[in-house]
């Protein structure tokens, strides 16, 4: 996995240093291993990668109730009608239970099977890979910010 | 499944498959605090994608020949990437690269040079033109993840590496 640059490798206060492009460019290429590795994991688990992220999306999701396929398409960035897709092809593959919204009759809820529960079990180190990627990188992050609003943009 | 009206305990036992929002805390287990935080990452990371392809667009590039010039411009070596480490930083295989380089070079953006030591080799150049769009991309995504960045603060708060975090030993299996 690559590991974040130091600090000091971003520069000058006027002109986009060297050090900044390298520092996009870097991270960039680190979150596309991550995500590749994160991707590799999913299907070495029975699930595809758009599965396993729909898989976290219903078991992270916030509001303290299960989500809804509004819900589900706003966290995924997905068009409705391809979320609804996803959702039927996991629900084919035992991932996904649909039940009635209790507060809207007409609305549905989404939630895991035990097999996704299993599956998201199986996936543990992954995901704690991914928040330790997000650890590492956070100084690296921060560091972005300050220097672009020196600059003024 | 996230506390609410749910008991649980009632929900570890029960193995119903009417029943099956449940939450089996098993120890090693990502709680729920985690998921809930892989989820935003995630989410904050689609909606900064899409946004930087649409910036990508507008600039008149597509979103792969900026992760390309980035890649060019971000290259530690100043002589210039090689199309294999090129492949290697954006994850293609090289026949894609090769494409997405040939229609980069064919829209001005980057150039092909020979090596000076060894003229086997190709390294890549931004041109003038690729090194002013993607200075203004540039500007435009740092000051983006500046606003961004107290957004997604908390994503972070109380994640301490040593503490929830093992480090990772292998890929999953």
């Amino acid at each position: 996995m690559s590991r974040p640059p130091s600090a000091s490798r971003l520069g000058g206060a006027n002109a986009l240093s060297a050090g900044e492009y390298e520092l996009l460019a870097h991270w960039r290429h680190a979150l596309r291993v991550r995500l590749r590795l994160s991707e590799d994991a999913a299907r070495a688990a029975a699930l595809t990668p758009a599965q396993h992220q729909l898989l976290v999306a219903v078991k992270g999701h916030p509001t303290g109730r299960a989500p809804s396929v509004s819900d589900l398409a706003d966290t995924l960035q997905l068009r409705l009608h391809s979320t609804l897709e996803l959702i039927k092809r996991a629900e084919a593959a035992g991932l996904l239970a649909r039940r009635a919204d209790p507060s809207d009759a007409r609305r549905h809820l989404l939630c895991l099977t035990p097999l996704a529960e299993r599956r998201l079990r199986q996936l543990s180190r992954t995901h704690r890979d991914e928040l330790a990627w997000l650890v590492a990188w956070r100084r690296a992050a921060g560091r972005i910010g300050p220097d672009a609003r020196r600059r003024g943009d | 499944m996230r506390g609410g009206p749910t008991e649980p305990t009632t929900m570890v036992r029960n193995r119903e498959p009417n029943v099956p929002c449940h939450d089996v805390g098993m120890p090693g287990s990502v709680s729920d605090d985690e998921y809930q935080r892989l989820l935003r990452f995630r989410t904050g990371l689609r909606r900064f994608e899409r946004w930087s392809e649409q910036q990508a667009e507008a600039a008149g590039l597509t979103s792969a020949q900026h992760q390309l010039l980035l890649a060019v411009r971000g290259h530690p070596d100043r002589r210039g990437p090689t199309i294999g480490e090129i492949a290697e930083y954006l994850m293609l295989r090289h026949h894609s690269t090769v494409e997405l380089i040939d229609r980069a070079e064919a829209a001005g953006l980057v150039r092909r040079t020979p090596d000076t030591a060894d003229r086997r080799v190709v390294r890549l150049r931004a041109t003038p033109h690729g090194n002013a769009v993607l200075r203004r991309l540039t500007r435009a995504h740092l000051a983006q993840l500046t606003r961004l960045a107290p957004v997604y603060e908390g994503l972070w708060a109380g994640l301490e590496p040593t503490k929830h975090l093992p480090p990772a030993r292998r890929r999953d299996a």
